[in-house]
């Protein structure tokens, strides 16, 4: 949350780590990494069809019980 | 001069906000390290003389928010509360505005004497963002400075605001923001609560109120103890009540809700962005250095790099340096009177200095290319490639680092953990290091391997015991995160800072530093240790075998032989008495006192006593076995392998028994005394090796048993 994911924010996630765990996401021009566990805590809304990769996908944000705070 | 003022000021920021740069710009040479009371977060601490003020700065360690989920943010606010700075600087990175100004505002909050140096101004100026710095101002009631640390500019006008900040010429409006209305009301009515407790005079109410309803252990636990504390709960349930009635959430979340609309508000009317495309050359390097095929290879090339960079590079400068302190031992040696005072110096004291500055190239060097990596930005992305299989044994990605590392030394590999921010981490790490077999165990390896096994084996035995290492030193760490190290691991969210140019100066500063803090911290500790080893192999003195050298000496002189055959005969004389003297030492006597401890791993009291000496380091072990098992050996005729192979005492299955408890048991002192310095406390340490001992015990007693039968 610190980061700045709350409630209504638009992420976007740029890509999963070569073996597959933590990914990276987009939030308001910062880059964040987690772990997928750690993404769980994140409700998302399908916002927009993927951008032509496989691995994108963009959302709002609705649970926000998250990270730190968990 | 004694009219001389003087100024506190705390930086305050978000990691990478540039607040060490502008702490290195600000105070220069000025500066030393210490720790924080109570945590292991390097408080540094530096100074100016200004304008006829002596100006102390403190750089506070970076977070992204003030609550205490983490050490840095407790530190924080501690500093700020309890040392109550003159000025809170706020250092700002110009190009993140929003997620930094998250911060701004929670200084506000504490109403502090707070002044926003805004960094990276060429960089904000760069991209064509456009920030109405009066309008800014007005929202926050904070002054703004517009700075570039990295160019030197606009710090004196910083300085020149601080000044008038501390003078009260510059008065601070202390601007508050304004939260939900059953935030408001909540804050007022704990706020009014909390004023009449007359022990709380003068501590900030309202913030505590805030704290308070973001569920903030540490101010729950300070206000619990006050008699008010019944009717503040009481109202802190109601607001929980009432917010989860009208908003379906908490007041933590509602305060941080509000917090974000501020901010997002001021970005609105302050800052215009230009529209661009946001691919920015840091998009197109992710795009290779992350990518799914080429992000590991990558990953490899560069820790190899390091590697290399620090024990390729490193290891003729510590020949070097070992050869000059070999030169320094025969320059001195002729200038005192041979004996005891002789032997103090120069095998205790100097070679013990030397023992301690030989790993000086190694840090060095290590430390460069690891703050190369930092200052980079690759760090949190090398972190980020491997952190899912670190995870998998309870470490973090960036425990990678440090754990290769430690097969070059322990010791640079221990002061390297200082990357992770959660201890349990850190410590799981650190005990993970000694297992990685460092370049100091490799010469027993050799020895022994060659001594025992044909070529084509010996590769394939060192490999395994290489493998033990790696295998048992993952199990520990995974053993330790689910018993004693538990408690709190670290989350991997952590940003991807985008990649910059470090600058020289700030790289070798990074590595002076880490050199200094060897030397002074670790450097007495390992010196005052192998001093003691040292008296350890050369106390008690037996008087007897000094006359039983120089009568064989004079039969020898005496006798009608060619020099040559002198010579050899005076070697092995020599030879003989100086193991008999080594096996009366302290030394000596341990390891025959030992011996029953260690004979189930098929160990002798010969190797008892290498294993003592080898607490000095693990490469004398060899020397050690040179010495004492040549007694009975002519000297010079045969080699060491060879010598161990015709001895009854060595088989294979003792080699490959000692080879394993070398890899395991305790490492050398200078390890343990760094250990001790980043630890913190003794006690785990003493554990630690306690446990270390244990597993080299069973292990090798395994391997020995195993071997037996097989062999």
């Amino acid at each position: 949350m610190d980061l700045g994911l709350v409630r209504g924010t638009e992420l976007e996630v740029l890509r999963f780590a070569p073996l597959g765990d933590p990914i990276e996401i987009s939030c308001k021009g910062l880059l964040l990494t987690m772990r997928l566990n750690e993404a769980e805590g994140i409700t998302v809304n399908k916002l927009e069809a993927a951008e032509g990769r496989q691995a994108s996908w963009a959302g709002l944000l609705r649970g926000h019980r998250f990270g730190k705070s968990a | 001069m004694s009219t001389q003022k003087s100024i506190t000021v705390a930086l305050a920021g978000n990691p990478n906000a540039g607040k060490s740069s502008l702490f290195n710009a600000l105070t220069g040479a000025h500066q030393r390290v210490g720790n924080f009371p109570g945590v292991t977060i390097e408080k540094h601490e530096g100074y100016l003389d200004y304008k006829n003020y002596r100006i102390t700065v403190v750089d506070l360690p970076g977070t992204y928010s003030l609550t205490p989920y983490s050490p840095e943010e407790i530190v924080t606010r501690r500093f700020i509360i309890d040392e109550k700075p003159d000025v809170v600087v706020n250092v700002v990175e110009g190009t993140n505005l929003e997620r930094n100004l998250m911060l701004t505002v929670q200084l506000m909050e504490m109403e502090v004497d707070l002044l926003v140096a805004l960094n990276m101004m060429d960089e904000v100026e760069q991209k064509g963002i456009s920030i109405d710095l009066d309008q800014l101002e007005q929202l926050f009631g904070s002054h703004i400075v517009p700075i570039s640390a990295r160019n030197r500019k606009g710090l004196d006008e910083l300085l020149d605001h601080v000044i008038s900040v501390s003078e009260g010429r510059i008065t601070i409006r202390k601007n508050k923001i304004t939260f939900s209305a059953e935030v408001e009301k909540a804050i007022d009515k704990i706020a009014a609560l909390l004023a009449r407790e007359r022990e709380l005079d003068g501590a900030n109410h309202r913030w505590m109120a805030i704290k308070l309803l973001e569920n903030d252990r540490e101010i729950y636990t300070q206000t619990q103890k006050y008699p008010v504390w019944v009717k503040v709960e009481l109202a802190l349930q109601e607001a929980i009540a009432e917010c989860g009635r009208l908003h379906s959430t908490d007041p933590e979340a509602l305060i941080t809700e509000d917090r974000h609309a501020f901010v997002r508000g001021a970005m609105q009317e302050c800052v215009r962005q230009p529209k661009v495309a946001r691919a920015s050359a840091s998009d197109y390097i992710d795009a290779v250095v992350l990518n799914r095929v080429l992000g590991l290879p990558v990953f490899f090339l560069v820790v190899w790099a390091i590697f290399q960079l620090t024990f390729t590079l490193g290891k003729p400068l510590m020949l070097a340096l070992e050869y000059a302190f070999g030169l320094l031992s025969s320059a001195v040696a002729p200038l005192l009177p041979e004996g005891i005072v002789r032997s103090i110096f120069v095998d205790g004291v100097i070679s013990g200095v030397g023992s301690v500055v030989v790993f000086l190239p190694n840090i060095v060097l290590l430390f460069m290319g690891l703050s190369f990596l930092e200052a980079s930005g690759y760090m949190a992305r090398a972190a980020f490639v491997i952190d899912k299989v670190m995870h998998r044994f309870g470490l973090h990605g960036k425990s990678f680092i440090p754990m290769i590392t430690g097969f070059g030394c322990s010791i640079p590999a221990i002061m390297a953990t200082r990357t992770l921010k959660s201890r349990s981490d850190r410590l799981a790490t650190i005990m993970t290091i000694p297992f990685m077999s460092c370049g100091a165990k490799l010469p027993v390896y050799v020895l022994l391997a060659g001594a025992f096994f044909p070529p084509a084996t010996a590769a394939n035995v060192m490999f395994g015991i290489y493998l033990l290492g790696i295998v048992i030193g993952l199990w520990t760490a995974w053993l330790l995160k689910s018993t004693v190290l538990k408690s709190d691991s670290e989350p991997f969210v952590m940003e991807l800072p985008p990649y910059r140019w470090p600058t020289f100066t700030s790289v070798i500063f990074q590595a002076r530093m880490k050199a200094v803090m060897y030397l002074k911290k670790a450097g007495t500790l390992i010196l005052g240790a192998v001093i003691l080893i040292w008296a350890a192999s050369n106390f008690p003195h037996s008087k007897a075998l000094d006359a039983e050298l120089a009568t064989e000496k004079a039969k020898i002189e005496a006798l009608a032989v060619a020099p040559e055959m002198k010579a050899e005969q005076l070697r092995t004389l020599e030879t003989r008495i100086e193991a008999s003297q080594l096996e009366y030492s302290l030394a000596g006597r341990s390891g025959k006192l030992l011996e029953p401890l260690i004979r189930p791993l098929g160990f002798d009291w010969r190797i008892g006593i290498s294993l003592v000496t080898g607490l000095a380091a693990k490469e004398v072990v060899v020397s050690t076995l040179g010495t004492i098992f040549s007694i009975g050996h002519t000297a010079g005729e045969t080699s060491l392998s060879q010598i161990l192979r015709s001895d009854p005492a060595f088989s294979r299955a003792t080699a490959l028994s000692l080879m394993v408890f070398v890899l395991l048991y305790i490492p050398c002192v200078a390890a343990v005394g760094v250990m001790k310095k980043e630890v913190g406390a003794w006690k785990p340490v003493l554990l630690y090796s306690a446990y270390v001992m244990t597993v080299a015990w069973v292990a090798s007693f395994i391997t020995y048993r195993l071997a037996l039968m097989w062999m």
